[in-house]
Protein backbone atom coordinates (compact mmCIF):
# COMPACT_ATOMS: atom_id res chain seq x y z
CA UNK A 1 0.00 0.00 0.00
CA UNK A 2 1.48 3.35 -1.00
CA UNK A 3 0.99 6.69 0.70
CA UNK A 4 -1.64 7.77 -1.80
CA UNK A 5 -3.77 4.74 -1.06
CA UNK A 6 -3.58 5.39 2.68
CA UNK A 7 -4.63 8.98 2.05
CA UNK A 8 -7.70 7.77 0.22
CA UNK A 9 -8.94 6.04 3.37
CA UNK A 10 -9.39 9.38 5.13
CA UNK A 11 -12.06 12.02 4.52
CA UNK A 12 -11.00 15.60 3.79
CA UNK A 13 -13.49 16.81 6.37
CA UNK A 14 -16.33 15.70 8.60
CA UNK A 15 -18.90 17.65 10.65
CA UNK A 16 -16.90 20.84 10.26
CA UNK A 17 -13.54 19.34 11.18
CA UNK A 18 -11.13 19.95 8.32
CA UNK A 19 -7.66 18.70 7.55
CA UNK A 20 -5.29 20.89 9.56
CA UNK A 21 -2.06 20.53 7.67
CA UNK A 22 -0.13 18.15 5.48
CA UNK A 23 -0.40 14.48 6.26
CA UNK A 24 2.50 12.84 8.01
CA UNK A 25 3.77 9.44 6.97
CA UNK A 26 6.11 7.20 8.91
CA UNK A 27 7.64 3.85 8.09
CA UNK A 28 9.51 1.34 10.20
CA UNK A 29 12.62 3.54 10.13
CA UNK A 30 10.87 6.71 11.22
CA UNK A 31 8.02 5.51 13.44
CA UNK A 32 10.20 6.29 16.48
CA UNK A 33 10.06 9.95 15.54
CA UNK A 34 6.30 9.89 15.80
CA UNK A 35 5.55 7.63 18.75
CA UNK A 36 8.87 7.61 20.53
CA UNK A 37 8.80 4.79 23.02
CA UNK A 38 5.73 3.24 21.49
CA UNK A 39 7.04 2.18 18.11
CA UNK A 40 8.38 -1.19 19.22
CA UNK A 41 4.91 -2.59 19.85
CA UNK A 42 3.87 -2.00 16.24
CA UNK A 43 7.20 -3.16 14.88
CA UNK A 44 6.86 -6.35 16.90
CA UNK A 45 3.68 -7.19 15.04
CA UNK A 46 4.92 -6.22 11.59
CA UNK A 47 4.36 -2.75 10.32
CA UNK A 48 4.66 -1.04 6.96
CA UNK A 49 3.49 2.55 7.13
CA UNK A 50 1.26 4.94 9.02
CA UNK A 51 -0.63 8.02 7.95
CA UNK A 52 -1.29 10.58 10.64
CA UNK A 53 -3.68 13.45 10.04
CA UNK A 54 -4.99 16.18 12.35
CA UNK A 55 -8.42 17.70 11.90
CA UNK A 56 -9.40 21.09 13.29
CA UNK A 57 -12.61 23.02 13.78
CA UNK A 58 -12.84 26.54 15.22
CA UNK A 59 -13.65 26.48 18.93
CA UNK A 60 -13.26 22.71 19.14
CA UNK A 61 -10.40 20.44 20.16
CA UNK A 62 -8.23 18.82 17.53
CA UNK A 63 -8.95 15.28 16.37
CA UNK A 64 -6.08 13.07 15.34
CA UNK A 65 -6.47 10.08 13.04
CA UNK A 66 -3.76 7.44 12.64
CA UNK A 67 -4.11 4.56 10.21
CA UNK A 68 -1.47 1.85 10.50
CA UNK A 69 -0.89 -0.37 7.50
CA UNK A 70 0.18 -3.55 9.28
CA UNK A 71 0.94 -5.47 6.07
CA UNK A 72 -1.27 -8.44 6.96
CA UNK A 73 -4.65 -8.74 8.69
CA UNK A 74 -3.21 -11.00 11.38
CA UNK A 75 -0.80 -8.20 12.40
CA UNK A 76 -3.60 -5.66 12.63
CA UNK A 77 -5.71 -8.14 14.57
CA UNK A 78 -2.79 -8.83 16.91
CA UNK A 79 -2.16 -5.18 17.72
CA UNK A 80 -5.86 -4.74 18.36
CA UNK A 81 -6.06 -7.73 20.70
CA UNK A 82 -2.96 -6.52 22.50
CA UNK A 83 -4.76 -3.75 24.35
CA UNK A 84 -8.50 -4.34 24.14
CA UNK A 85 -10.36 -4.54 27.40
CA UNK A 86 -13.77 -5.62 26.17
CA UNK A 87 -15.42 -7.22 23.17
CA UNK A 88 -16.95 -4.58 20.99
CA UNK A 89 -17.84 -4.54 17.29
CA UNK A 90 -19.00 -0.95 16.79
CA UNK A 91 -16.37 -0.29 14.14
CA UNK A 92 -14.37 -2.47 11.77
CA UNK A 93 -13.83 -6.09 12.76
CA UNK A 94 -13.40 -5.27 16.42
CA UNK A 95 -13.18 -1.99 18.28
CA UNK A 96 -12.49 -0.33 21.57
CA UNK A 97 -14.19 2.89 22.62
CA UNK A 98 -12.62 4.94 25.39
CA UNK A 99 -12.85 8.52 26.63
CA UNK A 100 -12.15 10.60 23.51
CA UNK A 101 -10.95 7.63 21.50
CA UNK A 102 -12.00 4.92 19.09
CA UNK A 103 -9.57 2.15 18.17
CA UNK A 104 -10.41 -0.59 15.68
CA UNK A 105 -8.97 -3.03 13.20
CA UNK A 106 -10.14 -4.01 9.76
CA UNK A 107 -8.38 -5.96 7.04
CA UNK A 108 -4.69 -5.03 7.33
CA UNK A 109 -5.30 -1.74 9.13
CA UNK A 110 -5.28 -0.64 12.73
CA UNK A 111 -7.05 2.68 13.19
CA UNK A 112 -6.94 5.20 16.01
CA UNK A 113 -9.17 8.28 16.22
CA UNK A 114 -8.53 10.40 19.29
CA UNK A 115 -8.95 13.79 20.88
CA UNK A 116 -7.40 14.91 24.14
CA UNK A 117 -10.58 16.72 25.16
CA UNK A 118 -13.95 15.05 25.03
CA UNK A 119 -17.21 16.91 24.50
CA UNK A 120 -20.46 15.52 23.10
CA UNK A 121 -19.65 17.14 19.78
CA UNK A 122 -16.14 15.68 19.71
CA UNK A 123 -17.44 12.23 20.60
CA UNK A 124 -19.93 12.35 17.73
CA UNK A 125 -17.21 13.52 15.36
CA UNK A 126 -14.76 10.82 16.48
CA UNK A 127 -17.40 8.16 15.91
CA UNK A 128 -18.23 9.74 12.54
CA UNK A 129 -14.60 9.65 11.42
CA UNK A 130 -14.34 6.03 12.55
CA UNK A 131 -17.44 5.08 10.56
CA UNK A 132 -16.16 6.81 7.41
CA UNK A 133 -12.77 5.11 7.61
CA UNK A 134 -14.44 1.78 8.38
CA UNK A 135 -16.50 2.15 5.17
CA UNK A 136 -13.44 3.20 3.16
CA UNK A 137 -11.63 -0.03 3.98
CA UNK A 138 -13.21 -2.42 1.54
CA UNK A 139 -11.60 -5.70 2.54
CA UNK A 140 -12.05 -7.91 5.55
CA UNK A 141 -9.21 -9.70 7.30
CA UNK A 142 -9.11 -13.33 8.23
CA UNK A 143 -8.61 -14.07 11.91
CA UNK A 144 -5.61 -16.40 12.43
CA UNK A 145 -6.58 -20.05 12.48
CA UNK A 146 -4.95 -20.70 15.85
CA UNK A 147 -7.66 -18.56 17.49
CA UNK A 148 -10.26 -21.10 16.44
CA UNK A 149 -8.45 -23.77 18.44
CA UNK A 150 -9.23 -22.05 21.72
CA UNK A 151 -11.83 -23.97 23.74
CA UNK A 152 -14.95 -21.86 24.11
CA UNK A 153 -16.18 -23.00 27.53
CA UNK A 154 -15.30 -20.43 30.20
CA UNK A 155 -13.14 -18.46 27.76
CA UNK A 156 -12.62 -14.83 28.82
CA UNK A 157 -13.14 -13.53 25.30
CA UNK A 158 -11.49 -10.14 25.78
CA UNK A 159 -8.33 -11.81 27.06
CA UNK A 160 -7.57 -13.49 23.72
CA UNK A 161 -4.27 -12.00 22.56
CA UNK A 162 -2.59 -12.99 19.32
CA UNK A 163 1.15 -12.50 18.78
CA UNK A 164 4.23 -13.67 16.91
CA UNK A 165 7.03 -11.94 18.77
CA UNK A 166 8.74 -13.58 21.79
CA UNK A 167 8.33 -10.50 23.96
CA UNK A 168 4.65 -11.26 24.30
CA UNK A 169 5.31 -14.65 25.83
CA UNK A 170 5.27 -12.55 29.00
CA UNK A 171 1.96 -10.94 28.15
CA UNK A 172 -0.01 -12.25 31.14
CA UNK A 173 2.81 -12.88 33.55
CA UNK A 174 6.56 -12.90 33.77
CA UNK A 175 6.97 -16.52 32.73
CA UNK A 176 9.82 -16.61 30.29
CA UNK A 177 13.33 -15.32 30.80
CA UNK A 178 14.17 -16.32 27.27
CA UNK A 179 12.46 -17.34 24.05
CA UNK A 180 12.23 -20.98 25.10
CA UNK A 181 9.44 -21.64 22.61
CA UNK A 182 11.32 -20.20 19.67
CA UNK A 183 8.58 -17.77 18.76
CA UNK A 184 9.29 -16.20 15.38
CA UNK A 185 7.41 -14.39 12.64
CA UNK A 186 6.53 -17.83 11.31
CA UNK A 187 4.73 -18.98 14.46
CA UNK A 188 1.11 -18.15 15.27
CA UNK A 189 0.58 -17.78 19.00
CA UNK A 190 -2.26 -16.87 21.28
CA UNK A 191 -2.79 -16.30 24.97
CA UNK A 192 -6.22 -16.65 26.57
CA UNK A 193 -7.65 -16.72 30.07
CA UNK A 194 -10.31 -19.08 31.38
CA UNK A 195 -12.68 -18.57 34.26
CA UNK A 196 -12.33 -21.08 37.05
CA UNK A 197 -13.83 -21.20 40.49
CA UNK A 198 -10.76 -19.37 41.72
CA UNK A 199 -8.16 -17.38 39.79
CA UNK A 200 -8.21 -17.52 36.03
CA UNK A 201 -6.23 -20.19 34.23
CA UNK A 202 -4.07 -19.16 31.28
CA UNK A 203 -3.75 -21.07 28.04
CA UNK A 204 -0.95 -20.59 25.53
CA UNK A 205 -1.14 -22.04 22.03
CA UNK A 206 1.72 -21.92 19.55
CA UNK A 207 1.23 -23.13 16.01
CA UNK A 208 4.56 -23.81 14.31
CA UNK A 209 5.31 -24.01 10.58
CA UNK A 210 5.88 -27.77 10.93
CA UNK A 211 5.94 -30.67 13.35
CA UNK A 212 9.73 -30.68 13.71
CA UNK A 213 9.87 -27.05 14.86
CA UNK A 214 6.98 -27.67 17.24
CA UNK A 215 8.85 -30.57 18.80
CA UNK A 216 11.97 -28.41 19.23
CA UNK A 217 9.92 -25.74 20.98
CA UNK A 218 8.29 -28.33 23.21
CA UNK A 219 11.64 -29.87 24.14
CA UNK A 220 13.11 -26.51 25.04
CA UNK A 221 10.03 -25.56 27.07
CA UNK A 222 9.95 -28.81 29.02
CA UNK A 223 13.66 -28.61 29.71
CA UNK A 224 13.12 -25.39 31.62
CA UNK A 225 9.68 -25.89 33.06
CA UNK A 226 9.85 -29.63 33.77
CA UNK A 227 13.55 -30.34 34.32
CA UNK A 228 12.94 -33.43 36.40
CA UNK A 229 9.82 -34.77 34.78
CA UNK A 230 9.44 -38.05 32.99
CA UNK A 231 6.69 -38.25 30.42
CA UNK A 232 4.08 -36.53 32.53
CA UNK A 233 4.18 -32.85 31.78
CA UNK A 234 1.95 -31.77 34.62
CA UNK A 235 3.07 -30.27 37.89
CA UNK A 236 2.30 -27.72 40.56
CA UNK A 237 4.21 -24.47 40.52
CA UNK A 238 5.50 -22.63 43.56
CA UNK A 239 2.13 -20.93 43.93
CA UNK A 240 0.49 -24.35 44.10
CA UNK A 241 -1.16 -23.94 40.72
CA UNK A 242 -0.98 -26.39 37.90
CA UNK A 243 1.15 -26.16 34.80
CA UNK A 244 0.78 -28.61 31.95
CA UNK A 245 1.83 -28.81 28.35
CA UNK A 246 1.49 -31.00 25.30
CA UNK A 247 2.58 -31.07 21.68
CA UNK A 248 0.96 -32.77 18.74
CA UNK A 249 1.96 -32.31 15.14
CA UNK A 250 2.58 -28.57 14.66
CA UNK A 251 0.66 -27.40 17.73
CA UNK A 252 2.09 -26.74 21.19
CA UNK A 253 -0.24 -25.99 24.10
CA UNK A 254 0.47 -25.06 27.71
CA UNK A 255 -1.77 -24.26 30.65
CA UNK A 256 -0.64 -22.12 33.56
CA UNK A 257 -2.21 -21.02 36.81
CA UNK A 258 -4.92 -23.67 36.85
CA UNK A 259 -6.30 -24.24 40.38
CA UNK A 260 -6.77 -28.00 39.87
CA UNK A 261 -5.18 -30.58 37.63
CA UNK A 262 -8.52 -31.46 36.00
CA UNK A 263 -8.80 -28.02 34.45
CA UNK A 264 -5.30 -28.31 33.03
CA UNK A 265 -6.03 -31.66 31.43
CA UNK A 266 -9.47 -30.64 30.21
CA UNK A 267 -8.17 -27.51 28.49
CA UNK A 268 -5.39 -29.45 26.77
CA UNK A 269 -7.83 -32.17 25.70
CA UNK A 270 -10.25 -29.62 24.30
CA UNK A 271 -7.53 -27.91 22.28
CA UNK A 272 -6.45 -31.13 20.61
CA UNK A 273 -10.03 -32.25 20.07
CA UNK A 274 -10.60 -29.05 18.14
CA UNK A 275 -7.40 -29.43 16.16
CA UNK A 276 -8.40 -32.88 14.90
CA UNK B 1 28.35 -5.41 32.42
CA UNK B 2 27.80 -9.07 31.64
CA UNK B 3 24.92 -10.96 33.11
CA UNK B 4 26.66 -13.18 35.61
CA UNK B 5 25.79 -16.82 35.91
CA UNK B 6 24.80 -16.21 39.51
CA UNK B 7 22.36 -13.49 38.52
CA UNK B 8 21.00 -15.59 35.73
CA UNK B 9 20.46 -18.48 38.06
CA UNK B 10 18.62 -16.28 40.50
CA UNK B 11 16.28 -15.08 37.82
CA UNK B 12 15.90 -18.44 36.21
CA UNK B 13 15.12 -19.95 39.54
CA UNK B 14 12.41 -17.49 40.35
CA UNK B 15 10.98 -17.47 36.89
CA UNK B 16 11.35 -20.64 34.98
CA UNK B 17 13.37 -23.45 36.44
CA UNK B 18 11.24 -23.73 39.51
CA UNK B 19 8.14 -23.30 37.44
CA UNK B 20 7.22 -20.35 39.60
CA UNK B 21 6.27 -17.20 37.81
CA UNK B 22 5.60 -13.63 38.66
CA UNK B 23 1.98 -12.72 38.45
CA UNK B 24 3.13 -9.39 39.73
CA UNK B 25 6.34 -7.44 39.99
CA UNK B 26 8.37 -9.46 42.48
CA UNK B 27 8.56 -7.73 45.84
CA UNK B 28 11.10 -9.99 47.41
CA UNK B 29 14.31 -10.96 45.73
CA UNK B 30 17.41 -12.20 47.38
CA UNK B 31 19.35 -10.55 50.17
CA UNK B 32 22.29 -8.56 48.87
CA UNK B 33 24.34 -6.63 51.39
CA UNK B 34 22.80 -5.01 54.41
CA UNK B 35 22.10 -1.41 53.46
CA UNK B 36 18.49 -0.45 53.06
CA UNK B 37 17.44 2.22 50.63
CA UNK B 38 15.12 4.82 52.09
CA UNK B 39 12.16 5.92 50.01
CA UNK B 40 9.82 8.72 51.04
CA UNK B 41 6.22 8.62 49.87
CA UNK B 42 4.45 11.87 50.55
CA UNK B 43 0.82 12.53 49.60
CA UNK B 44 -1.52 15.46 50.05
CA UNK B 45 -5.24 15.23 49.36
CA UNK B 46 -5.38 18.89 48.30
CA UNK B 47 -2.35 19.11 46.05
CA UNK B 48 -4.29 18.99 42.79
CA UNK B 49 -6.41 21.98 41.87
CA UNK B 50 -9.74 21.76 40.04
CA UNK B 51 -7.98 22.20 36.71
CA UNK B 52 -5.83 19.16 37.44
CA UNK B 53 -2.62 21.13 37.90
CA UNK B 54 -0.76 21.01 41.21
CA UNK B 55 -1.00 23.79 43.76
CA UNK B 56 2.58 25.04 43.87
CA UNK B 57 2.47 26.03 47.54
CA UNK B 58 1.30 22.58 48.62
CA UNK B 59 3.69 20.84 46.25
CA UNK B 60 6.53 22.93 47.60
CA UNK B 61 5.61 21.94 51.14
CA UNK B 62 5.49 18.28 50.12
CA UNK B 63 8.94 18.53 48.55
CA UNK B 64 10.35 20.19 51.68
CA UNK B 65 8.91 17.52 53.96
CA UNK B 66 10.28 14.80 51.70
CA UNK B 67 13.82 16.18 51.57
CA UNK B 68 14.01 16.88 55.30
CA UNK B 69 12.77 13.38 56.10
CA UNK B 70 15.14 11.79 53.60
CA UNK B 71 18.21 13.66 54.80
CA UNK B 72 17.25 13.74 58.48
CA UNK B 73 17.95 17.50 58.49
CA UNK B 74 15.08 19.52 59.93
CA UNK B 75 15.51 22.64 57.85
CA UNK B 76 14.71 22.32 54.15
CA UNK B 77 17.35 24.81 53.05
CA UNK B 78 20.04 22.99 55.01
CA UNK B 79 18.76 19.68 53.70
CA UNK B 80 19.22 20.86 50.12
CA UNK B 81 22.67 22.25 50.94
CA UNK B 82 23.61 18.79 52.18
CA UNK B 83 23.11 17.36 48.70
CA UNK B 84 23.86 20.34 46.43
CA UNK B 85 26.94 22.56 46.85
CA UNK B 86 27.06 26.18 45.72
CA UNK B 87 29.74 25.43 43.14
CA UNK B 88 27.79 22.56 41.59
CA UNK B 89 26.60 22.74 38.00
CA UNK B 90 23.15 21.23 38.16
CA UNK B 91 21.14 19.49 35.46
CA UNK B 92 17.53 18.86 36.44
CA UNK B 93 16.54 16.00 34.17
CA UNK B 94 12.87 16.43 33.58
CA UNK B 95 10.43 14.64 31.27
CA UNK B 96 8.37 16.34 28.61
CA UNK B 97 6.15 13.49 27.38
CA UNK B 98 3.24 15.58 26.20
CA UNK B 99 0.48 13.55 27.80
CA UNK B 100 2.05 13.43 31.24
CA UNK B 101 5.06 15.73 31.62
CA UNK B 102 6.91 16.65 34.78
CA UNK B 103 4.73 19.43 36.23
CA UNK B 104 6.14 22.86 35.54
CA UNK B 105 5.47 23.85 39.14
CA UNK B 106 7.72 21.07 40.37
CA UNK B 107 10.48 22.05 37.94
CA UNK B 108 10.26 25.60 39.29
CA UNK B 109 10.37 24.40 42.91
CA UNK B 110 13.46 22.29 42.28
CA UNK B 111 15.20 25.15 40.52
CA UNK B 112 14.34 27.49 43.40
CA UNK B 113 15.75 25.04 45.93
CA UNK B 114 18.96 24.66 43.95
CA UNK B 115 19.25 28.46 43.72
CA UNK B 116 18.67 28.64 47.47
CA UNK B 117 21.54 26.23 47.92
CA UNK B 118 23.74 28.92 46.39
CA UNK B 119 24.08 27.64 42.84
CA UNK B 120 24.26 30.42 40.24
CA UNK B 121 21.35 30.55 37.82
CA UNK B 122 23.56 30.09 34.76
CA UNK B 123 24.73 26.83 36.31
CA UNK B 124 21.24 25.32 36.42
CA UNK B 125 19.32 23.81 33.54
CA UNK B 126 15.93 22.09 33.54
CA UNK B 127 15.57 19.96 30.45
CA UNK B 128 14.59 16.64 28.87
CA UNK B 129 15.35 16.45 25.16
CA UNK B 130 18.55 18.01 23.93
CA UNK B 131 20.52 17.56 27.15
CA UNK B 132 23.56 16.30 25.26
CA UNK B 133 23.85 19.71 23.60
CA UNK B 134 22.95 21.68 26.70
CA UNK B 135 26.08 23.42 28.08
CA UNK B 136 24.96 23.02 31.69
CA UNK B 137 24.28 19.32 31.31
CA UNK B 138 27.56 18.94 29.43
CA UNK B 139 29.47 20.40 32.37
CA UNK B 140 27.16 19.16 35.10
CA UNK B 141 28.56 18.00 38.40
CA UNK B 142 25.15 17.15 39.86
CA UNK B 143 21.89 15.78 38.49
CA UNK B 144 18.37 15.79 39.87
CA UNK B 145 16.16 13.21 38.23
CA UNK B 146 12.44 13.96 38.12
CA UNK B 147 9.60 12.45 36.10
CA UNK B 148 6.07 11.09 36.36
CA UNK B 149 5.46 7.36 36.54
CA UNK B 150 3.60 5.79 33.65
CA UNK B 151 3.15 2.50 31.92
CA UNK B 152 5.14 1.98 28.74
CA UNK B 153 4.35 -0.48 25.97
CA UNK B 154 7.92 -1.73 25.55
CA UNK B 155 9.76 -1.30 28.86
CA UNK B 156 6.63 -2.01 30.92
CA UNK B 157 6.93 1.25 32.76
CA UNK B 158 8.55 4.65 32.31
CA UNK B 159 10.80 5.02 35.32
CA UNK B 160 13.53 7.11 36.88
CA UNK B 161 16.02 4.57 35.59
CA UNK B 162 14.66 5.04 32.09
CA UNK B 163 14.54 8.84 32.35
CA UNK B 164 18.26 9.01 31.53
CA UNK B 165 17.66 7.60 28.02
CA UNK B 166 18.29 11.11 26.65
CA UNK B 167 21.92 10.82 27.73
CA UNK B 168 22.58 8.52 24.79
CA UNK B 169 22.62 9.38 21.11
CA UNK B 170 21.41 5.87 20.33
CA UNK B 171 18.39 5.16 22.53
CA UNK B 172 17.33 2.24 20.35
CA UNK B 173 20.43 0.33 21.42
CA UNK B 174 18.76 0.01 24.83
CA UNK B 175 15.57 -1.52 23.41
CA UNK B 176 16.51 -5.23 23.25
CA UNK B 177 14.75 -7.57 25.64
CA UNK B 178 12.19 -4.89 26.50
CA UNK B 179 14.84 -2.42 27.64
CA UNK B 180 16.26 -4.89 30.16
CA UNK B 181 19.59 -3.10 30.53
CA UNK B 182 18.56 0.51 30.95
CA UNK B 183 20.70 0.66 34.08
CA UNK B 184 23.73 0.84 31.80
CA UNK B 185 22.72 4.43 31.11
CA UNK B 186 23.72 5.24 34.65
CA UNK B 187 27.29 4.23 33.91
CA UNK B 188 27.70 6.67 31.04
CA UNK B 189 30.33 9.33 31.83
CA UNK B 190 27.70 12.08 31.55
CA UNK B 191 25.74 10.41 34.35
CA UNK B 192 27.91 8.19 36.53
CA UNK B 193 27.97 9.23 40.15
CA UNK B 194 26.25 12.57 39.61
CA UNK B 195 22.66 11.94 40.69
CA UNK B 196 21.86 13.64 43.97
CA UNK B 197 18.12 13.08 44.14
CA UNK B 198 15.38 11.10 42.42
CA UNK B 199 11.77 12.22 42.41
CA UNK B 200 9.08 10.04 40.91
CA UNK B 201 5.98 12.12 40.36
CA UNK B 202 2.90 10.22 41.49
CA UNK B 203 0.33 12.99 41.23
CA UNK B 204 -1.66 11.37 38.40
CA UNK B 205 0.18 8.22 37.33
CA UNK B 206 -0.78 6.36 34.17
CA UNK B 207 -1.56 2.75 35.10
CA UNK B 208 -2.50 1.39 31.69
CA UNK B 209 -1.97 2.41 28.09
CA UNK B 210 -3.76 1.72 24.88
CA UNK B 211 -3.60 2.90 21.28
CA UNK B 212 -0.60 4.35 19.47
CA UNK B 213 -0.17 7.23 21.88
CA UNK B 214 -0.47 4.99 24.94
CA UNK B 215 -2.52 7.53 26.81
CA UNK B 216 -6.12 7.89 27.81
CA UNK B 217 -7.54 9.87 30.71
CA UNK B 218 -9.48 6.77 31.71
CA UNK B 219 -6.22 5.25 32.91
CA UNK B 220 -4.85 7.97 35.16
CA UNK B 221 -5.96 8.61 38.70
CA UNK B 222 -5.37 11.19 41.39
CA UNK B 223 -2.82 9.59 43.67
CA UNK B 224 -1.54 13.01 44.79
CA UNK B 225 1.92 11.80 45.71
CA UNK B 226 5.66 12.10 45.26
CA UNK B 227 8.17 9.31 45.76
CA UNK B 228 11.59 10.63 46.70
CA UNK B 229 14.88 8.88 47.34
CA UNK B 230 18.56 8.59 46.64
CA UNK B 231 18.23 5.11 45.13
CA UNK B 232 16.37 5.24 41.78
CA UNK B 233 15.81 1.49 41.71
CA UNK B 234 14.16 1.50 45.14
CA UNK B 235 11.97 4.48 44.23
CA UNK B 236 10.93 2.86 40.95
CA UNK B 237 10.29 -0.44 42.68
CA UNK B 238 7.86 1.18 45.12
CA UNK B 239 6.21 3.06 42.24
CA UNK B 240 5.63 -0.14 40.31
CA UNK B 241 4.02 -1.79 43.34
CA UNK B 242 1.56 1.08 43.52
CA UNK B 243 0.82 0.81 39.78
CA UNK B 244 0.26 -2.92 39.97
CA UNK B 245 -2.04 -2.54 42.96
CA UNK B 246 -3.99 0.08 41.05
CA UNK B 247 -4.25 -2.24 38.05
CA UNK B 248 -5.57 -5.00 40.29
CA UNK B 249 -8.12 -2.63 41.79
CA UNK B 250 -9.24 -1.33 38.38
CA UNK B 251 -9.32 -4.58 36.43
CA UNK B 252 -10.55 -6.72 39.30
CA UNK B 253 -7.79 -9.29 38.90
CA UNK B 254 -4.02 -9.53 38.93
CA UNK B 255 -2.91 -7.60 35.87
CA UNK B 256 0.89 -7.41 35.85
CA UNK B 257 2.65 -4.80 33.80
CA UNK B 258 2.85 -5.83 30.19
CA UNK B 259 5.62 -6.39 29.35
CA UNK B 260 7.10 -6.86 32.82
CA UNK B 261 9.35 -4.08 34.10
CA UNK B 262 12.44 -6.24 33.80
CA UNK B 263 14.77 -3.30 33.80
CA UNK B 264 13.98 -2.45 37.43
CA UNK B 265 14.73 -5.94 38.65
CA UNK B 266 17.86 -6.22 36.52
CA UNK B 267 19.07 -2.81 37.67
CA UNK B 268 19.40 -4.54 41.02
CA UNK B 269 20.41 -8.11 40.24
CA UNK B 270 22.46 -7.55 37.11
CA UNK B 271 23.74 -3.98 37.32
CA UNK B 272 23.83 -3.37 41.08
CA UNK B 273 22.45 0.13 40.65
CA UNK B 274 20.20 -0.10 43.68
CA UNK B 275 17.68 -2.17 45.59
CA UNK B 276 14.49 -3.46 44.00
CA UNK B 277 13.79 -5.88 46.81
CA UNK B 278 11.17 -4.65 49.29
CA UNK B 279 13.18 -6.31 52.05
CA UNK B 280 15.92 -3.85 51.22
CA UNK B 281 13.75 -0.77 51.07
CA UNK B 282 12.78 1.37 54.04
CA UNK B 283 9.55 3.05 53.00
CA UNK B 284 8.48 6.13 54.95
CA UNK B 285 4.97 7.37 54.27
CA UNK B 286 3.89 10.93 55.06
CA UNK B 287 0.51 12.59 54.71
CA UNK B 288 -2.71 11.36 53.13
CA UNK B 289 -3.17 7.61 53.62
CA UNK B 290 -6.49 6.89 51.90
CA UNK B 291 -6.04 4.80 48.76
CA UNK B 292 -2.31 4.48 49.37
CA UNK B 293 -2.26 1.09 47.56
CA UNK B 294 0.66 -0.27 49.55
Amino acid sequence: MNSKSLTELLPAEHSGWKTANEDNFYDNETLYNYIDGGAELYLSYGFNKIISRNYIKPGQPEIRVDVFDMIKPRNAYGVYTHSREKIEYNFGQGSQTLIGAVLFWKDRYYVSVISQTETDEVTKAIHGFARIIDSSIQGKGKIPGVIKLLPEDNLVAESVTYFHHPVWLNYFAWLFEDNYLNITKETRSVWAKYETTRKRAMLLLVQYPDEHTARLGYNCFTKYFFPNAGNEMLKRDKNNRWIGCRVKEDLFAAVFNAPVIDITIKLLDQVYDKSN
Amino acid sequence: MKYSRRDWLKLSFITSLAGCFFLRFPGKLFAKGTDKSEVILIRDKEVLKNDGNPDKRILSDMMDKAITTLTGINNSSDAWKSIIKSDDIVGIKSNEWKHLPTPEALEEILKERVLDAGVREQNISVRDRGILKDPVFQKSTALINVRPLRTHNWSGVGTLIKNYIMFTKKPWTYHPDTCADLAKLWKLPEVAGKTRLNILVMLTPLFHGTGPHHFNKEFIWKYNGLLVGFDPVAVDSVGVRILENKRKEYFGEERPLNPPAKHILLSDTRHKLGNADTEKIKLVTIGWKEGILL
